[in-house]
């Protein structure tokens, strides 16, 4: 057991390194660097970058240097814990980022949390009532929560949320908390700012869990072990609960690792539409300034999490599925 | 006939199938007295497991099931609704299937199995692990307690099946069918199950329904043995009625196959043909396109059981003259 997670440990480290070079890779690939890209801003602008300034301002940030030597200086800050300077911002990478890592943090269990909770119950109830009228309006509202995209939704919702539930809208803080230092009361705010980024981020995942655990519940419901249940007498609440949804969590356990970067990369636009300020829109901007440090170290730390995130179903599934741990010894 | 433990007369079991009714079980008579093994065999797909799930109501939502007598140690248990039948199943009638290790809860140890029954027969948990040694121990398993720490994965075949029976016994069912307990378990294991069977029938005094295709178990086992055909009882009587003096042609094949299999005969004798498609039934005898002994008669007229009691076959040959 404990072999097995070192191993896990070890092979997440190694994943770890190549997501680094590989990040490091994709954000050198398009043509030009940082200095063109700020050259361009201020031609647009109307002033001029003489030749010698942009050599010298790609000596300061080494950016005249072999790709690896490039890569090798910035993996040795990294791993002391300094990320670099973000050349847009002109502050340091760390700072940059900042609360943003955690607040998507925040945001992604929020919506994990919500996409379970929705999904769970639903998804056993269209298994065992499979083909019922409500089983049809679930398989509907679902499909249509996979179709409509997620930032129209977020519209729809922020317009409903507001003139009928006068929810919180846009943001993930008050203003008179947006730059106030974290307390008690900006905690309590961001809680009451949490419900429609995280339903508006769970939902598309929410309709597909659903269709999954269903497919597998009626996997599941088939399987002998269901019907020696029922011949023993147990109440069919008790037979469905304890034996066949247990083993159709499966799929949720194994979600966990991915759902982290889904809510970075796949609700950029949503998290401007509600302009919440999480790492999605800063990538954004990074990749577009191609501010290297800065979206490296955006890369890296997803990368990183995902890693976590996939560790931590691994854990999750083990416990929940005894085949998986008996697995491991073999 | 009030002191059977079940009876049952015209039991038919329809599957709705792509909007078509199929009728799968044809109007099929049991009875079942105390202590007594009834052996229900035939080739698969002949019927034999839906009439064990058509009596303790375990199929799906497509099939529909009718019968003039479902009676119970003389209760009718037509008019119970699925709140009233629940508790009779396991406490009262009980079923053991194939496929033993398919038959546990993947996610958990043999403990846990062993506390629900627990928990179903005394309505607590409250010391189970007595309960759980002793099951275990009649079914002859040799170290109790580290079985139960096993998750059903790590059981074999035999073992699985071993400790199903045990948790099946331990609820004290009036009634066990035992669906083809071993088909899925090798040679000398299948053996020590069938002897287990034979101990446990001396033993208790409960009624069993064995359904097997295997003749020579059925032989080993069973005090009567009824053979199914195409969803009917085709032949039924005493056990050695039946072996040595079969009257249907279909009994008759089957006991010179398993026979010429015990005599290592070279060329076996087989059946030809294969079972009647049950979506459009042919008119007559359901036999009668595979029957050596086939009269025209046989392909117009369904034969109804002929013969006295206990004796009976559905076959012209069996008419008194």
């Amino acid at each position: 057991m404990l072999a097995y997670i070192l191993r896990r440990l070890w092979l997440g480290l190694v994943t770890v390194v190549a997501i680094s070079i590989v990040s490091f890779v994709i954000i050198q690939l398009p043509p030009g660097d940082f200095v063109d890209a700020y050259i361009s801003n201020l031609s647009a602008s109307g002033s001029m970058v003489s030749q010698q300034e942009a050599q010298s301002l790609r000596q300061q940030y080494g950016l005249d240097r072999p790709v690896w030597v490039q890569y090798g200086k910035w993996m040795t800050k990294v791993i002391q814990g300094d990320f670099g300077m973000s050349m847009e911002w002109g502050r340091p990478v760390t700072e940059v980022i900042g609360d943003r890592l955690w607040l998507t943090i925040v945001v992604s269990i929020a919506a994990i949390i919500l996409t379970w909770g929705i999904a769970l119950p639903i998804g056993i109830f269209s298994a065992v009532r499979q083909y019922s009228i409500p089983d049809y309006a679930f398989t509907f509202v679902g499909f249509a929560g996979l179709a409509v995209p997620n930032f129209l939704l977020a519209l729809i919702i922020m317009y409903f949320g507001f003139t009928l539930f006068d929810l919180k809208i846009g943001g993930l803080f008050s203003a008179e908390y947006q730059l106030a230092p974290w307390s008690y009361g900006k905690v309590g705010d961001l809680i009451a700012h949490l419900p429609l980024p995280a339903l508006v981020l769970s939902l598309a995942g929410t309709a597909q869990l659903i269709r999954i655990m269903r497919a597998n519940l009626l996997d599941e419901l088939r399987r002998p072990y269901v019907t020696t249940a029922r011949a023993r007498g147990l109440a069919e609440w008790r037979v469905v609960l304890k034996y066949p949804v247990r083993a159709a969590l499966n799929p949720f356990a194994s979600t966990i690792g991915y759902l982290l970067p889904f809510v970075v990369s796949g609700s950029i636009v949503v998290s401007l539409v509600l302009s919440l300020p999480t790492v999605g829109p800063l990538l954004l901007r990074a990749l577009i300034a191609q501010d290297m440090f800065l979206a490296g170290t955006i890369v890296l730390l997803l990368g990183v999490l995902t890693v976590i995130g996939t560790f931590l179903s691994d854990l999750i599934l083990m416990w929940i599925d005894p085949r998986i741990r008996a697995g491991m010894h073999e | 006939m009030s002191d059977l433990v079940l009876e049952v007369r015209d039991l038919r079991t329809r599957f709705q199938l792509q909007g078509r009714g199929v009728e799968v079980v044809r109007g099929v008579d049991l009875s079942v007295a105390p202590a007594e093994v009834l052996g229900l065999i035939g080739e698969s797909g002949s019927g034999k497991t839906v009439t064990g799930l058509s009596i303790l109501r375990l199929l799906p939502g497509n099939a529909e099931v009718s019968s003039a007598v479902m009676r119970f140690k003389g209760r009718e248990l037509q008019d119970l609704d699925e709140d009233a039948f629940q508790p009779l199943r396991g406490l009262s009638l009980a079923m053991i299937f194939q496929n033993p290790v398919g038959a546990f809860n993947p996610a958990k140890r043999v403990a846990w199995h062993l506390r629900e029954i627990a928990r179903r027969r005394h309505g607590s948990e409250q010391g189970w692990q007595a309960g759980a040694r002793d099951a275990l121990s009649a079914v002859g398993i040799p170290h109790p307690e580290r079985v139960l720490r096993l998750y059903p994965h790590q059981l074999s075949g035999g073992m699985a099946q071993r400790i199903l029976i045990a948790m099946v016994l331990a609820l004290e069912p009036d009634l066990v069918i035992a669906d083809e307990p071993t088909t899925n378990l090798d040679n000398i294991v299948e053996r020590q199950i069938v002897a287990l069977f034979r101990r446990l029938r001396d033993r208790l005094n409960a009624a069993f329904i064995f359904i097997t295709h295997d003749m020579q178990i059925a032989a080993a086992l069973c005090d009567r043995i009824a053979v199914m055909y195409a969803g009917q009882i085709v032949e039924v009587g005493p056990t050695r009625a039946v072996f040595d003096a079969p009257r249907h042609p279909y009994t008759q094949g089957l006991t010179a196959t398993s026979l010429a299999l015990k005599q290592r005969v070279k060329r076996l004798t087989e059946i030809p043909g294969e079972l009647p498609s049950l979506m459009s039934p042919p008119p007559g005898c359901p036999f009668a396109p595979r029957c050596a002994k086939v009269m025209a008669r046989c392909r117009e007229e369904a034969p109804p059981m002929f013969g006295t009691a206990p004796h009976l076959a559905r076959c012209f040959l069996a008419e008194p003259a």
